[in-house]
């Protein structure tokens, strides 16, 4: 309940700016192919079209992936409060994201869970992706 | 049991006081009161003799499917070959997608803003997104001679004021644009006629007329509202900066691409 209520509160916040992509969400993920990740922020590339962040996650027999996650574009992201520090290399956050349809090691990241436990949305709202709460 | 209790109404307790904290923190910084000119303050501009100034920031969100946004009897019907283009467009293909400008109505239609710059003689639609932009020349000339064998991606545009509303004619536009988001197409024989007019001097009621017999059995209107952004900018948008998404597209046709 604590976090359904505090990602309502974040929700609210974030939902005041949308954030635009360039592409469809479908022609790229797959929205039957969720995927949450918890790592250690490796990289930050406060970027156009997108920006985009890459995580080292460690599975169980300690092999370590990096995925790279794509969120909204800068300007959109800067109007909601996004700073090119809000992640920054070494932090741990969790990603709630779509995989790739080509299998490779990109997610379209839609809640991000920052080093503070604040959930934030941090993707792309018009893309016609999975609902997600703050997206428009 | 009474424990659990106790521990509930404590945690409810907590729950405003956090949730406010955290979204406190996810706001964006607090701006100071926007210092500058008029349209940047949205404050009255100067009473001049005239039409008026639409010079400003402007949001209208995504074109999404234009056909919601059609007027009353004004409905976007497609004519045979115009639905199998929109049944079987690829989401993969959107020009959109490979940084190209999206056509002369969809970068208005955006979730970016875009600012308008007005003079008597000529006035420019500057977009944010992939930082594209429109000239509208409103000093009587017409559309050039040999448009058709050179369409532009942001087609040609000549306008002129009938008494408050700005009427903008667009023609010669590059057959690859797509009209809107959910990938409705058009022939080089689409013919637009925009008209802006100011409800309020921060609201923008934006009507458009798309006239192409190709893939529209008639001319269909539809109707937006662009707001003023005010104390808001043009920020950066270098759309293969760092572009990345090309690389991972799969064909995704139709219904199954739509956003």
């Amino acid at each position: 309940m604590r976090n359904r209520l505090l990602t309502a509160g974040l929700g609210l916040v974030c939902a005041a700016a949308p954030i635009l992509a360039h592409h469809s969400f479908a022609a790229e993920y797959d929205s039957t192919k969720p995927i949450v990740i918890t790592g250690t922020v490796t990289k930050m590339e406060w970027m156009n079209p997108h920006i985009y962040y890459y995580v080292d996650v460690k599975d169980q027999e300690g092999k370590v992936t990096n995925f790279a996650v794509e969120g909204g574009t800068p300007g959109s992201l800067y109007r909601q409060g996004w700073r090119k520090d809000s992640l920054k290399v070494g932090d741990t956050v969790t990603v709630d994201g779509f995989k790739a349809k080509n299998g490779s090691n990109y997610i379209n990241g839609r809640k991000v869970t920052l080093p503070d436990g604040r959930r934030v949305f941090g993707g792309s709202s018009d893309d016609g992706g999975p609902a997600t709460e703050g997206k428009q | 049991m009474r424990y659990a209790a106790a521990l509930g109404l404590l945690l409810l307790a907590a729950i405003p006081a956090a949730a406010q904290r955290a979204a406190t923190d996810r706001k964006a910084p607090p701006k100071p009161k926007p210092q500058g000119a008029w349209w940047y303050t949205g404050e009255a501009p100067p009473a001049t003799p005239g039409p008026p100034d639409l010079t400003g920031v402007w949001l209208s969100g995504a074109s999404g499917d234009l056909s919601k946004f059609a007027l009353p009897g004004q409905e976007m019907i497609l004519t045979p070959l115009g639905k199998q283009r929109y049944d079987n467009v690829d989401h993969a293909k959107d020009p959109d997608t490979y940084c190209l400008p999206q056509g002369p109505g969809r970068q208005l239609m955006s979730i970016h803003p875009t600012m308008i710059l007005q003079r008597p003689d000529v006035i420019a639609f500057l977009s944010e997104t992939q930082h594209i932009f429109r000239i509208v020349y409103m000093d009587g000339r017409d559309h050039p001679e040999d448009l058709a064998d050179y369409p532009e991606w942001t087609g040609n545009s000549i306008g002129k004021w009938e008494k408050d509303t700005l009427v903008v004619d667009t023609r010669g536009i590059n057959e690859r644009t797509w009209i809107d988001t959910s990938g409705h197409e058009h022939s080089q024989d689409l013919h637009m006629v925009e008209r802006f007019h100011l409800a309020d001097r921060n609201t923008l009621e934006y009507i458009t007329t798309y006239e192409d017999r190709v893939f529209f059995v008639k001319p269909f209107t539809i109707k937006r509202i662009f707001k003023r952004q005010i104390g808001d900018r043009i920020m950066d948008y270098a759309c293969m900066e760092n572009e990345k998404d090309i690389k991972n597209l799969m064909p995704t046709i139709g219904e199954n691409g739509r956003r």
